[in-house]
């Protein structure tokens, strides 16, 4: 009875650790920024807040057109990437899944990305498709059409920002998506064998619905990132891009927040912002997991 | 019966050609990037602004990295960089692992709770606390130090937490109960028994880290101001985002603070995917 007791307590406080932290850099600024949020603040110091009531969250909703583009604009990047990422990463480890030779080879190569940082990834782009001296442009020059200013132009921008980040997000995905086909036994393709499915039939009907937790791991872990997505927008496009079509919703937090002229917006304002931003990712997160039910498959 | 036999053969191959064709495009893909930023920090300035891009400029030039390796903000950067990662990365991993081990091994009243809270820090959108954490920062005179980008992290992470718990609910009670009719206590046979049964998964758990650690630019590009903390990612930034740039060094300087990284994935690739899919599907 008394080690059950000690065992209570200290559960307790070898568990906590982590659990301190996010109280402390977690939900204390959680409970900061609800009180910023209705407040004016100009400077970084807390002592210089005047509270307005709800004016912020009201001139969000009544003003800020940028900040409704940079939702629509991160909402299209991110069901796009996504999608797109779950698609090419599944026909990559599918097929990976189904070749003897070379495939480790092409697993290593898939992977490079994802060890190299947001900075370096975008430096390397940006010199691709930089006007004056980009690759890219020679290929179009090539084919006899005029250089295109692909950062710089309001149709190419954000295709750009998507296709990076599908070039990226590859290799992760693939490793997932590879334990997941591994993971799923033999005996049902056997089975359906001896049924006479072809094998884009067994693909449909026992591959896809198999992975189909890992599918769903992948979509609500690549949306809520997603749509937090800032860095690799910050480096390319630093201040919205082309009539702010690459404009995120964090971007715009922060643009609003450090960069913009502090008397216009300040930090009360961001942080207005940057709960109607928390509160989209959490409500979309939650229809995801309510939608999952549907098609999710987890009796394996 | 023959002419079907090889008919099925033929599409089979058919397939794995079509298969082979589509990784192979993949993989192209992948590294035509690095391709073309290698081939041009191998340059001279002067070849690297002649249009159209050659792939072979006929020479290789190495003074883009003799540059880079020389510039002491490049130094600089690395070992503010490390300064940073090493500690935190030991102390974190060790705090996120002793939280684990309790989740893991040790029955208490307010577990489920307290992982509740864990998970619920997970879907927990970071964006809300920026502005909120920066004003913090600065009122504790944190901002333009290092303390914003350690501290936190030292009470360890909820994704380390739920990896390190499936791996310690993996190894046999009994070993603890040993340890226990041994005289250790809880504590101990964290330390004695636990941590050294391990090793493979805290060092694929420090690994992520140190990636992770050595890569973020978010953090370091809000609290740091001056030169000269910048983390490497920042010196590299401020590299190739100078106006006239300097083509071949900014690629040059792009390829060398991706080496420490690259060296370490070749070297220890197994424990990345483990690292990879443990977290991934069974956190």
């Amino acid at each position: 009875m008394k080690s059950k007791k000690r065992d209570n307590i200290i559960g307790v406080l070898f568990a906590a650790s982590p659990l301190v932290g996010f109280a402390l850099f977690g939900i204390l600024p959680l409970i900061f920024s609800i009180v910023l949020s209705f407040g004016n603040l100009p400077t970084y110091d807390l002592l210089d807040i005047e509270f307005c009531g709800l004016e912020n969250y009201i001139r969000i909703f009544t003003e800020d057109t940028e900040f409704w583009q940079s939702i629509g604009n991160t909402f299209f990047y991110a069901i796009i990437s996504v999608v797109g990422t779950v698609v090419i990463s599944l026909i990559a480890s599918v097929f990976l899944n189904n070749i003897k030779r070379g495939g480790k080879a092409i697993r290593i190569i898939l992977f490079i990305p994802y060890v190299c940082s947001v900075v370096a990834i975008s430096t390397m782009w940006k010199w691709l498709f930089d006007y004056n001296y980009g690759v890219l442009n020679d290929v179009v020059e090539f084919f006899g059409m005029t250089r295109i200013n692909w950062l710089g132009e309001a149709s190419t921008a954000m295709p750009i920002m998507i296709l990076m980040s599908i070039w990226g997000g590859l290799g992760y995905n693939m490793i997932l998506y590879s334990a997941a086909l591994n993971a799923v036994s033999r005996s049902y393709y056997e089975a359906a064998e001896l049924d006479g499915a072809g094998s884009i039939k067994k693909f449909f009907s026992i591959t896809l619905p198999m992975i189909s937790p890992t599918t769903f791991f992948i979509m609500v872990m690549g949306f809520v990132g997603a749509l937090q997505s800032f860095a690799n927008f910050q480096v390319m496009t630093p201040s919205g891009g082309p009539d702010g079509t690459t404009w995120t919703m964090v971007l715009r937090v922060w643009y609003v927040g450090f960069v913009e002229d502090s008397t216009l917006y300040g930090m009360g304002y961001a942080s207005a912002m940057s709960w109607i931003v928390g509160g989209i990712v959490m409500i979309f997160t939650a229809i995801m997991f309510s939608l999952s039910r549907r098609w999710v498959n987890y009796d394996v | 019966m023959t002419s079907k036999g090889t008919g099925k053969k033929l599409k089979k191959n058919l397939g794995k050609i079509i298969m082979y064709l589509v990784l192979i495009l993949m993989c192209l893909a992948v590294l035509f990037p690095f391709a073309i930023v290698i081939s041009t920090s191998l340059k001279t300035y002067a070849d690297s602004v002649k249009v159209p891009f050659t792939f072979n400029p006929g020479y290789v030039d190495f003074s883009s990295y003799v540059a880079v390796l020389q510039s002491e903000a490049v130094w600089k950067g690395l070992v503010n960089t490390l300064f940073v990662v090493l500690p935190i990365m030991v102390i974190g991993v060790f705090t996120s692992a002793l939280s684990a081990y309790s989740f893991a091994k040790i029955n208490f009243k307010a577990k489920g709770v307290m992982f509740a809270i864990l998970m619920f820090s997970m879907m927990l959108p970071g964006v809300i606390t920026m502005t909120p954490a920066y004003v913090i920062y600065d009122m504790l005179g944190w901002t333009d130090t290092y303390y914003p980008l350690m501290i936190p992290n030292a009470f360890g992470t909820a994704a380390c937490v739920f990896y390190l718990r499936q791996f310690f609910a993996g190894i046999p009670n009994e070993l603890m109960e040993a340890g226990e009719m041994d005289g250790l206590g809880k504590f101990g046979i964290f330390t004695r028994i636990l941590l050294p049964l391990s090793k493979p998964a805290l060092t694929a758990q420090m690994i992520l880290w140190f990636i992770s650690g050595y890569n973020d630019y978010f953090g370091p590009m809000l609290y740091l101001s001056s030169e000269d903390k910048y983390t490497l990612q920042l010196v590299l930034k401020l590299m190739a985002g100078s106006s006239e740039s300097n083509w071949p060094k900014v690629m040059a300087c792009c390829i060398v603070t991706m080496v420490p990284l690259l060296i370490m994935y070749f070297a220890a690739q197994k424990k990345f995917v483990e690292g990879i899919t443990m977290t991934g599907l069974k956190g």
